[in-house]
């Protein structure tokens, strides 16, 4: 008999909120022995307490993450890197205008399923009906439209994290390129966060506060002092998971304003990412001990499994089916559903290959990507290989099993 | 972990309170293309005045706050013409604009003669930026001459509204106090909220002086200050205002432009060059320049097209525009070289920084 199904029987005369708070519990308990590497685990501990117990993320006005990495002020610039400032020139030119470039008079009616912002056949209706939750009509529009608003209020809070560490990354980056690069991607997020704020607060009217696990990553790299650290996780994990989340989303959707919102977004993404592959490629495979290299493949993994299993959308359960479903449950409908394996899938798609890319897909960290079942990404093509519109065309071009055409 | 560290953590906060709905800076920036919408009510305020309830035919709502106006689009006689009208309901209160007919007003004779419960029509915005301040706690005085009373009322309204203790001051100023607009919902108002000091003076007999407007405003510098009414009126409040020590940023002004008086235009394409844009346009008859560059794709700002917020203003590197008169450029703005794209025109080839 396995411990899983022992806990089972043990909550099972419980009341439900009684069964949710020590599913919950055990849940985050989990979270902190499934990492192996114990410094990994002392890494990411005070975030996972911060987040996870302390619920820093859902209560108050504003929560102070304190910062311990060094600015690096360049004395002599002479630290040069021609690709780096490349990429920085394509950064300027490319500057889009929230304001002018995207249409805000389009009115977005959620209830037109012809320009649905979230349609039907993203919910997971089907594993809601099989653990005996049917939705009428009019309830699966309104379940739809909040879905799409806790979607995109994560997105929102993402892009505010992605904000704050862009603008810690251009201060530790020790390249002078990399400052010029770094500024442009902090303009970039700011406007990201400015057009998904703005989406949410005149056209959906509703904005959903920040996941606790999304939040665990952010505090973790916004508070964690090596720059690397912050880089690994903010332009290769948060930005490869910004792009899964997006290219979902912009597959999804068909309401114009947000397709098109999506598609710049996108576009930015893509060059973030390969900032990130070009800074850590040297530094990992030639100026990082074995041992800081194995932490950092050891995060890796951690923060890419994180993200895949905990994007599970627990504001929508307690707003809708607490007290009718446990939330073990509906994790389990989540993972389930073929838009959650859809966005895994184009998040590893593009993830996996640029850690192999950048030094961090040893033989040993392979094993454990091959139990998860990811190794299929590996030999894809990394960020230094792929424009923005390869990658928009890869996005439009895969079609999740499971889904109506 | 204390007690109420584990109760404060286990209490979620799911949705984001959002109590006055859209954020401000959205509508700085004001929608710009027109919004077909249907007239649901119109209320006869007095002999010259309605108030227009309008419902947008899209079913979503046109966010606005307190003090702005639309500018509203009608056709009249195969003619499209546009006003800037302010809206006078509170914030979270169905949409309405109230107009006052003058003698020879082309479009507000045509609102009070011709506008019906049915009526259908378009408007762009909500514009402006005579809003409340930041500060929810600070004084309000509020000045209002004539008509100057429709975005003054949405002012008072909407902080009553949001926090009824409110020290709230407003000098309304009419020639007939018994026949002014919204004489009964302005007593009503004052009725429910003793925080609110409503004084009505009688015009009959000349504008108040500074002395009189000081009396009747008792500004205070702690207080934000805000004037709607005719161009000699404000000044004079503003000049009272700031003999009484009150700063400037806490004096608000709301500019009222009068109706456009079109010139002759140009019967003939003529030759625009935007040199940022590096493009070349031919403006054709009856365009302005915002127009012609529009259609030619050039991201071109703009908002009341009827040139009262001067959010199209553009700089003229060669040439001469026709503006129309009046509009809200500033001599200083006309010496420097600059001109309303919305109601400028070229009448010969002309070269426009942008």
């Amino acid at each position: 008999m396995s411990a899983t199904t022992t806990m089972d029987r043990m909550l099972d005369g419980l009341p439900q909120k009684a069964q949710n708070r020590i599913y919950g519990v055990l849940d985050n308990l989990r979270v902190m022995s499934s990492v192996g590497n114990a410094r990994v685990a002392a890494s990411m501990a005070p975030s996972v307490m911060r987040g996870l117990v302390l619920g820093k993320g859902r209560t108050g006005d504003a929560v102070a993450m304190r910062a311990h990495h060094a600015a690096h002020f360049d004395l002599t610039y002479q630290n040069e890197f021609p690709q780096m400032y490349e990429l920085y020139r394509r950064a300027v030119a490319g500057q889009w205008n929230g304001e002018r470039d995207l249409d805000w008079s389009i009115a977005v009616d959620p209830d037109n399923p012809d320009t649905a912002v979230m349609p039907l056949d993203y919910p997971p209706f089907a594993g809601l009906a099989e653990k005996g939750i049917r939705l009428n009509a009019k309830e699966k529009l309104r379940f739809a439209n909040d879905l799409a608003s806790w979607t995109l209020s994560q997105f929102m809070h993402g892009e505010q994290g992605a904000l704050y560490a862009a603008a810690q990354v251009t201060e530790s980056v020790a390249w002078l390129d990399g400052k010029f690069y770094g500024a442009t991607q902090v303009m970039d997020e700011g406007r990201h966060l400015e057009v998904f704020y703005r989406y949410l607060d005149t056209k959906l009217q509703k904005v959903y506060a920040v996941n606790d696990n999304l939040f665990v990553i952010l505090d973790d790299l916004l508070t964690d002092g090596r720059w690397d650290v912050k880089f690994l996780g903010m332009q290769i994990m948060v930005e490869g998971l910004a792009l899964g989340a997006f290219g979902t989303m912009y597959n999804f959707t068909r309401e114009p304003l947000l397709k098109q919102l999506l598609k710049y977004v996108i576009q930015d993404e893509a060059r973030h990412v390969h900032y990130g592959v070009l800074a850590l490629r040297d530094h990992i495979t030639r100026q990082l001990s074995p041992a800081e290299v194995r932490e950092r493949e050891d995060w890796a993994y951690e923060v890419a499994l994180l993200m895949r299993n905990r994007f599970l959308s627990h504001e929508i359960y307690y707003e809708w089916f607490e007290g009718r479903l446990s939330l073990k449950d509906w994790d389990e409908i989540v993972m389930n559903a073929p838009s959650m394996a859809a966005f895994r899938h184009l998040m590893f798609l593009r993830l996996i290959p640029n850690l192999e890319y950048i030094g961090l897909m040893s033989e040993r960290i392979k094993a454990h990507y091959a139990k998860a079942g990811l190794t299929s990404f590996l030999g894809g093509k990394n960020a230094t290989q792929l424009s923005a519109d390869d990658l928009l065309r890869d996005i439009s071009a895969y079609k999740p099993e499971g889904l109506a055409a | 972990m204390s007690v109420r560290t584990a109760i404060a953590a286990s209490r979620r906060r799911i949705v984001l309170p959002r109590p006055h709905g859209p954020a401000q800076r959205w509508s700085l920036h004001a929608p710009t293309v027109p919004r077909a919408v249907l007239v649901v009510e119109v209320r006869r305020e007095t002999e010259d005045a309605v108030t227009l309830v309008l419902h947008p035919e899209d079913g979503r709502p046109i966010p606005f706050r307190a003090g702005q106006y639309l500018t509203h689009c009608f056709e009249i006689d195969g003619q499209a013409q546009r006003r800037a009208y302010s809206i006078s309901s509170a914030e979270g209160q169905p949409l309405a604009c109230t107009i006052k007919a003058l003698p020879d007003g082309r479009v507000s004779q045509h609102v009070l003669r011709a506008v019906r419960p049915g009526t259908r029509y378009s408007v762009i915005g909500p514009t402006g930026d005579f809003v409340l301040p930041d500060d929810t706690r600070a004084p309000l005085v509020l000045l209002a001459g004539g008509s100057g009373i429709t975005p003054v009322i949405s002012l008072a309204e909407t902080a009553l509204a949001r926090d009824p203790q409110r020290a709230v001051r407003l000098v309304y100023v009419n020639r007939d106090p018994a026949r002014a607009i919204f004489a009964e919902r302005l007593r009503q108002l004052a009725a429910r909220h003793p925080a609110l000091q409503l004084v009505q003076h009688a015009s009959a007999g000349g504008r108040p002086d500074a002395a009189q407007l000081r009396a009747l405003l008792q500004p205070s510098a702690a207080a934000e200050h805000y004037l709607c009414g005719p161009q000699g009126l404000m000044d004079a409040a503003e000049a009272a205002l700031r003999a009484a020590g009150v700063p400037a940023a806490r004096i608000h002004r709301e500019r009222f432009i009068p109706a456009p008086r079109p010139q002759p235009r140009p019967t003939t394409p003529q030759p625009i060059t935007f040199t940022r844009s590096g493009r070349s346009v031919e403006q054709q008859p009856g365009e302005s320049i915002l127009d012609a560059g529009l259609r030619a794709g050039i991201a071109l700002e703009y908002s009341c097209t009827v040139g009262g917020c001067g959010h199209c203003k553009v700089r003229v590197l060669d040439g001469t525009p026709l503006l129309n008169e009046p509009n809200c450029l500033s001599e200083a703005e006309r010496n420097a070289g600059w001109t309303l794209a919305c109601s400028a025109c070229a009448t010969g080839p002309l070269t426009i920084d942008a």
